[in-house]
Formats: structure tokens, sequence, C-alpha cells
């Protein structure tokens, strides 16, 4: 009996005591779906959607006596600025409040135009081949020569620093990863026989387009979106941090960070909350994409 | 081969062409383009006859075709004019702060491709242990923070609180370029710029090398009784490489992008810093279409580089 008892334990099938075994079920119930990121991203979002009454300052007043206030657990900390204040005396944890606001308002707009506008044109390429492929396959190759950042100085300078003239920028960076997949998994699709068949039965170019292919792309085009939203995230930040971003007053983590940079030696805070911000939202976001691919479509494993 | 390089230095050709189309015709989508040259018309700006004059040399009253071909005719004859803030040529400027950018991109590539690829190999053949978490947990964040977050860190800690490498300058270059003196001030941001490309090219290296572990022919050879480092080695990385390879070869365009960053971060006399510190804040026009058109052409032709050197490892790809 005793040696039996050995064996199992070798095995590790051998009865543990039920906290072990709860503790266990837990651990395998956070292993096999994306809880902790989850958890992140929805504390997060709901920041920035509940900005207004979360805040316990106003975003955009300061003052000169209010200047670097530590963070409320050091020894100079006070209370009403629970992570201190900036250069200006404006509230850090204010500003990281609106700041999730910009940065996930501006990454989800982008995103979705990025996402219609991408999977249609690939659509588009792939089943329409001939000249319309060569153009659209061409404009993606150009777009992909152009170094984004400079474009993006380029347009500050020509158009002026604006709110719009950021979602359009944004907008021209999300479009083009669903392209090229989405093209090569149209190409395949099309060639398959029931669409051949609708072809045959009369089914108008609309309707095979939508009800025929779309489905067969749809869930690459989910989880292209899901990989690509955090390297969003993290050109918003880069804007915004170069000055090319939401204009200035308005606070967006990037900028925090900017204005943060010149006084280090003295005040860490008010750059270490916005910049750990854009770490963990972009982190949870590709724990979520790694987990979605692996769930919605594994052959994408290489991207 | 030959049929090869021509297609591609076509392509090449088309993109360039395109990238200039593409920056000439914002700058007539916007307003008045002298309004780039000089802020406004009398008053404090320009009178109203060298308003008229500066028009005529910019050409805005011919035909928008012969706009452009005069001004990619001038710019490939390497006239970009003249700076507005400092009076000298652009090129000039170019050529004083190129080699900044370059070394700073280089160094970052080859620190992102050592550290990369070995991580990677480490992982793969340790799976599932600390070596494989650690490695991971380096890509995870690498890929995760923005560098300007990183490089400010990194200065934070390194320079100001350690002190151990010094931070908003390139030094003086006394002596052999890899002495000590010289090399500290590339350590950190050679770092900060090759971090999230080391993730990713770790992350591609580990997939690949578990692939190719895992195949039939490397457990015939762990029959057969091969060692584990030959195996390693000659059986598996030799034919896990070429995935990593080809995203390494591609990177080294993506890291221009970067570069941008993480020179203002750490005021690095390269090109994205004149193109941010000079031309966007002192509204320097035709110097910002000069460092916007060299970044375009390192771009690509080291695009055209990678594409060759991908064609000599890997045969296959000239027939595709």
């Amino acid at each position: 009996m005793a040696t039996n008892e050995d064996d199992l334990r070798k095995l590790g099938l051998h009865e543990r005591p039920p906290v072990i075994r709860e503790l266990r079920s837990i651990w395998i119930f956070i292993r096999s779906w994306p809880v902790i990121p989850i958890v992140i991203l929805s504390i997060l979002i709901l920041s920035g959607l509940l900005a207004d009454v979360l805040a316990t300052q106003d975003a955009r007043k300061g003052g000169i006596r209010d200047r670097h206030i530590p963070p409320a657990w050091t020894e100079e900390g006070t209370a009403e600025h629970i992570l201190g204040t900036d250069h200006a005396g404006r509230d850090v944890f204010t500003r990281t409040l609106y700041g999730a606001r910009i940065s996930l308002a501006v990454a989800a707009a982008a995103l979705l135009s990025g996402f219609i506008i991408g999977t249609t044109l690939g659509i588009l390429s792939g089943y329409a081949g001939g000249w319309i492929d060569e153009l659209i396959t061409r404009i993606v190759d150009i777009w992909q020569a152009l170094p984004f950042l400079m474009v993006a100085l380029v347009c500050v300078m020509i158009f002026g620093q604006s709110t719009t003239l950021l979602l359009s920028l944004m907008v021209l960076l999300a479009w083009h990863p669903f392209v090229r997949v989405i093209r090569s998994q149209t190409l395949t699709i099309k060639n398959q026989p029931y669409v051949d068949l609708a072809r045959v039965a009369g089914a108008s170019l609309p309707r095979i387009l939508i009800r025929h292919i779309l489905p067969g792309v749809i869930n690459t085009a989910v989880v292209i979106a899901t990989l690509s939203v955090g390297s969003l995230i993290l050109a918003e930040a880069a804007l915004s941090f170069l000055g090319a971003g939401v204009p200035a007053p308005t606070p967006a983590w990037g900028i925090m960070v900017a204005e943060a940079r010149g006084y280090l030696k003295t005040a860490w805070w008010p750059a270490i909350f916005p910049g750990m911000s854009i770490f963990l939202v972009v982190l949870s976001l590709n724990f979520m994409g790694d987990w979605l691919r692996d769930k919605l479509d594994p052959r994408l494993r290489q991207l | 081969m030959s049929r090869f390089l021509v297609r591609r230095l076509f392509s090449m050709f088309i993109s360039i062409i395109g990238a200039t189309i593409f920056i000439f015709s914002l700058t007539r989508v916007g307003p008045d383009p002298r309004y780039l040259y000089i802020p406004q018309t009398g008053g404090i700006g320009i009178q109203e006859d060298l308003w008229e004059k500066l028009g005529e040399q910019l050409g805005i009253n011919d035909p928008i075709h012969v706009q452009y071909g005069k001004w990619v005719w001038r710019m490939l004859q390497g006239d970009m004019g003249e700076s507005i803030g400092t009076l000298r040529p652009v090129s000039d400027i170019i050529w004083q702060h190129l080699p900044a950018t370059l070394w700073l991109a280089l160094g970052a590539w080859i620190f992102a491709a050592v550290v990369g690829l070995s991580m990677g190999i480490l992982a793969s053949v340790k799976r599932a242990t600390i070596w494989d978490y650690l490695a991971r947990a380096f890509a995870l964040v690498g890929q995760a923070t923005p560098q300007f977050f990183t490089g400010v860190l990194a200065i934070m800690v390194f320079s100001v609180y350690m002190g151990w490498f010094p931070a908003g300058t390139r030094g003086n270059h006394d002596g052999f370029f890899l002495a000590w003196g010289n090399l500290k001030y590339y350590i950190l941001p050679w770092m900060v710029l090759g971090w999230p490309a080391a993730a990713g090219i770790m992350r591609l290296t580990r997939s690949s090398m578990l692939e190719i572990l895992d195949s039939e022919y490397i457990k015939l050879a762990r029959a057969k009784g091969v060692a584990n480092l030959p195996l390693i080695w000659k059986h598996g990385l030799k034919n896990a490489i070429i995935p990593p390879l080809t995203s390494m070869l591609v990177l080294l365009a993506d890291y221009l992008n970067g570069a941008l960053v993480v020179e203002i971060v750490f005021s690095w006399p390269g090109l994205g810093q004149v193109a941010l510190n000079q031309a966007v804040y002192d509204n320097d026009w035709p110097l910002l279409v000069g460092t916007v058109f060299s970044f375009i052409g390192i771009y690509v032709s080291f695009a055209f580089i990678a594409d060759l050197l991908y064609a000599i490892i890997d045969p296959r790809i000239r027939y595709s």
C-alpha cells in the first residue's frame, strides 16, 4: 500500500489537501483564461470612462505653490494629491485618469476604422485581382516605406496640431496590417467550391463578398486587430511625446512623460505613473491578443 | 538572380516615387505652400511684392505636375535648398548628422540580433525552466514599453542614480571608436532602441526552434545518439534560423522610427533630433523635407539590401 502511494506521488496523482486542490483549480483557471489582463484593462477602461467622477482635482489647474508634491505615501505627500503633482502643480492621478480616456479612445477609433478599411481593401484586392490588386498592394508597399513618425511631423507642420489630425494619422497607421493577410486568405477562399457554386447559383457580387468571403476572414481580422491595438497605443503615446498628439493642455500619457522628463532628478512620479499605465495597457492587450490568436486562428502564430 | 534584382530595383523605384508624391501632395492639400516658408503676408510678415516673388520661385502658378517634376529634379541633384533657421544648405546639415543616426541604428541592430538570437535559443533549449520564463518576460516587457519611457527610466536609473553611463551627449570621439571613453555614450541608447526588436527576434527564434526541435528528424538524430550540442547547433539552429534572420533584416529598416524617439530622449545629435528640435520647432520647412527624405532613402536602401541578403540565404524567395 505504501509503495502504491509513493508511485502515485511520483506521477503527481496522489490525494492533495483540499486547499491545495482549490488553489490549483484557480491557477488552472488563470492559466487558461486571460484573467489578469482583463482585470487590468477593465480598471483602466473604467477609470477612463469615469474620469469625471473619480478625479480628485482639476486636470488642468495647477499652482506655483503645489509644484512637485510627492505621492501620498511618502513623507511630504498630501492626501489631496494621491500620486503627487507635476512641475506645474497639476494632480498626477487626475491627469493619468484623463490620459486613459484619450489614449483608449484614440486607439479604439483608429482600430475600428482601420479594421473596416483594411479588411475591405484586403478582400477587394484578393477577390478582384488584376490591376486593383496590383494598385492596392503597391500602395501598402509605399506606405510601409514611409517613416511614420516623420510623416506625422510633416503633417503637423502643414496642418497644425489638432485632435482631427491625430485621429487621421492613427487611421493611416491602423489600416495596413490587415490588407496583406486578409488578401492572401481571400485568395484561398475565393477558389473554394462553395464560392464557385454561389456564383453559379446567381449570387450577386456583394452577396458573395459579404456572405461567403467575409465570414472566412473575419476571425483573422479580429486576431490582427487585437494583436495590433497595443502598437497603436504605443504609437499614440510616441506621437504625444513628440508633440504631434492632442494639443498640449489636454492630459495624454505621452505628453505627461515628455513634460516630466526635464525634472527627473527632483521628481520621478510625474513620469512613472503615466509611463506605467502605458506599459500595463499594452502588456494586457498583447496578452489578450496572443490568447485570442491561439483560440481563433493558431495558423497566425508567426505574427 | 538578375531578374529578381531588376524586380526589386523597380519596386524600390516605385516606393520612392510614391513617397515623394505623397509628401508633395500633402503640401498642396494644405494651405498655400508659401506659408510653410513665411508665416504671413504684410504686417510683421513679408511685403506683397516679395510674397509674389516667393510664389514665382516656388512655381505655384505652374501646372501641378510641372511643380512636382521640378521639385523632384532638384532633389535628385542633391539640392534640397537652404535651411531657413541656419541659412546653411540642407544637404550639409544632413551629412553632418547622418553618421550619428546610422551608428545608433546599427549598434542597436547588432545588440538586438545578438541578444534576441541567444535568448531565443536558450529559451527553446531550456523550455519551461527559469531561463525560458526570464526570456519571455524580457520579451513581454520590451514589446509593451514605449521607447521614450524605457529611455527615461534608463537615464533615471543608470545615469542619475547610479552614475554609470553619461546621457545627453555623444561624447567627443577621441581615439579608438570602441574604447570605453567613446563606447559608454552609446550603451544606453543602443539598449533602449534595440530592446523591442530583441524581444521580437527572441520570440521568433524560440517558436521556430521549438518547432524544429519537435520534428521527426531531430528525434531520429537523438535516437541515433547525436550529442546534445551538435544536435542543437547543427541540426536545429541551421534550420530554425531563417524566420528570425528575415525579420532581423526587415527590422533594420524599422529602427528609424524608434531612432527618432530615442534621439530625442538622449539628446542624440542625429537626424531625428534635427528634424524635431531644429526643423519643427523653428518652422524650418526645407530642413524637415530634407530629413524626411533622407529617412525614406535610408529605409528603402536598407530594405533593398535586406531583400538581397535574404535571397542569397534562402534561394526559394527569388522565384516567388
